[in-house]
Order: structure tokens, then C-alpha cells, then sequence
């Protein structure tokens, strides 16, 4: 039978932060918060990169050719997010910039082409996508 | 006192959002990691119990956990400051206890890079 639980928010008992959940063969159980995505981004924009969607992600900004930062709404705990973004084709790699690199407020991208220089997404029908997991504050 | 609660559905309170709790399950990251620039520890990390480094751009993490089966995505992502193509991958070596990560230069040369992983499937 079908069930629905409505509620605006969900705590663990011992700790407020740390709920469980069992894994899909049944063999485990894991962190649900741990495992959340904190933040993504996608824009089409590729030059000033206005975002078109997003969750927990107040701007970006553009700070140069191939490197725009995602600003955060709700901060991070620490430094070490961990980010994943795809820049369509032609893009191989994201970075850290010394445009601000990495905080607890914001992740700025280093969007690399195959010659080896800083370069906007270029190709037609694709945009600039991005995702955010650690420990929020 | 641990407590258990089987939906499935989770709404806010309103009933204008919801979703399925097999999205929350399977939706949800089973490990990520941050790992240094030596390539042989995470800097935070979530799903893996330990970290063995290989040699110079190869190391070999383990899952807290074990997956069902070796078919779990995988994001990677290169933290360094320089506009030199470079790349880390996840090997086709690895299976569903360990992930064996390499960083390669731009000429496919082993090389330690501070690097982000996401990994993404099911749980045993």
C-alpha cells in the first residue's frame, strides 16, 4: 500500500543531522544527508552564465573567459566540496582558479579546452552544468 | 531509541512538493571523496573507509560500502590552478568494493592531482 509522509523537515533523533537510510539490496545503511547533493547549477548562458536552474546557488559570477564561480545561499561547513560540472564538448577539466577559488560560499570553475587555454562553453546546444556535495554548515 | 519509518512518498506539508522515496535512495550520492594533492588521502570524504597509494597517479580507494555491481557512475573532477588540459579517471579495474583512480597529464602520464570524486548506483 502507498504511503505519503508530509512534513517540512526531517531530523535524526539522536542527532538532528544524521538520518539513515538502507541501501537498495538491503545489505547497508547510510548517511541520507551525507549523501544529498548540496548545490547544482545549469545555465545556457555561456558567457555571463545567468543561471536557468539551480538549488541552493544565489548567483554566478563571471570573473573571466572559462571561469565563472557559483555563489552559494546556504554556506558550506569547510573547503573541501566536492564539484563535478560538465562544459559540453571540448571541455576536459574544472578547476580551482586564483579568482577565488574554493569557500565555503563559492566554487569558481577553471573551464579548459583541448589547447590547453581558458575558454567559454562554445558548442551549440549545450550548456554549463554543475554539482556540489559535502558538509553544509 | 533508533526508529524507522517505511513511506513511499515524502511531501512538504503543503502537498505541493514531493517525491518518491526510491529518488531519495537512488538519488542520493553513495560516496564522495576530496582527495589531496599527494593522491593518497582524502581531504573529506563520504563512502570510503581508505585510500592506498599506488605510486604516482594511481591509488586505489575502498568503499565503506559495497556495491551491488561495477556498474556505478562515476564524476570526477581536477582541482588545480592552470589552464594545462589534465584529467582524472576511474579505471576499468575497479570493482564493487574498490575504485582505482588515475591522473593523467596531458600527455596520458600518471601524475598526483588534488581531485573530486562523485559516485553514483546501488548499494549491496
Amino acid at each position: 500500500m502507498a504511503s505519503i509522509l508530509k512534513v517540512d523537515e526531517l531530523r535524526g533523533i539522536a542527532s538532528a543531522g544524521d538520518i539513515t537510510v538502507t541501501s537498495e539490496g538491503g545489505a547497508a545503511t547510510q548517511s541520507l544527508q551525507q549523501g544529498l547533493a548540496k548545490a547544482w547549477i545549469f545555465t545556457t548562458d555561456k558567457t555571463a552564465y545567468v543561471p536557468t536552474g539551480s538549488f541552493n546557488v544565489s548567483s554566478m559570477t563571471d570573473n573571466a573567459v572559462g571561469r565563472p564561480e557559483t555563489n552559494f545561499t546556504n554556506s558550506f561547513n569547510d573547503t573541501n566540496i566536492v564539484g563535478s560540472f560538465d562544459g559540453g564538448y571540448n571541455r576536459l577539466a574544472t578547476n580551482y582558479t586564483g579568482d577565488g577559488g574554493i569557500t565555503t560560499s563559492s566554487f569558481a570553475h577553471y573551464l579548459i579546452s583541448t589547447a590547453s587555454s581558458a575558454a567559454d562553453v562554445a558548442s551549440t546546444g549545450v550548456g554549463f552544468g554543475a554539482s556540489y556535495l559535502g558538509d553544509l554548515a | 531509541m533508533a526508529s524507522e519509518l517505511r513511506v513511499t512518498t515524502i511531501a512538504n506539508n503543503a502537498g505541493t512538493e514531493s517525491v518518491d522515496t526510491t529518488y531519495v535512495i537512488n538519488g542520493s550520492a553513495k560516496a564522495w571523496g576530496h582527495l589531496n594533492a599527494g593522491h593518497d588521502a582524502f581531504e573529506d570524504s563520504f563512502g570510503f573507509s581508505s585510500v592506498t597509494d599506488n605510486g604516482t597517479g594511481d591509488a586505489t580507494s575502498t568503499f565503506s560500502n559495497a556495491f551491488s555491481n561495477d556498474d556505478y557512475a562515476i564524476a570526477a573532477g581536477l582541482k588545480e590552478n592552470s589552464a594545462t588540459n589534465r584529467s582524472c579517471h576511474c579505471n576499468a579495474s575497479s570493482t564493487t568494493t574498490i575504485q582505482m583512480v588515475s591522473g593523467l597529464t596531458a600527455s596520458n602520464s600518471k601524475q598526483d592531482y588534488d581531485s573530486s570524486y562523485i559516485v553514483m548506483g546501488d548499494l549491496a
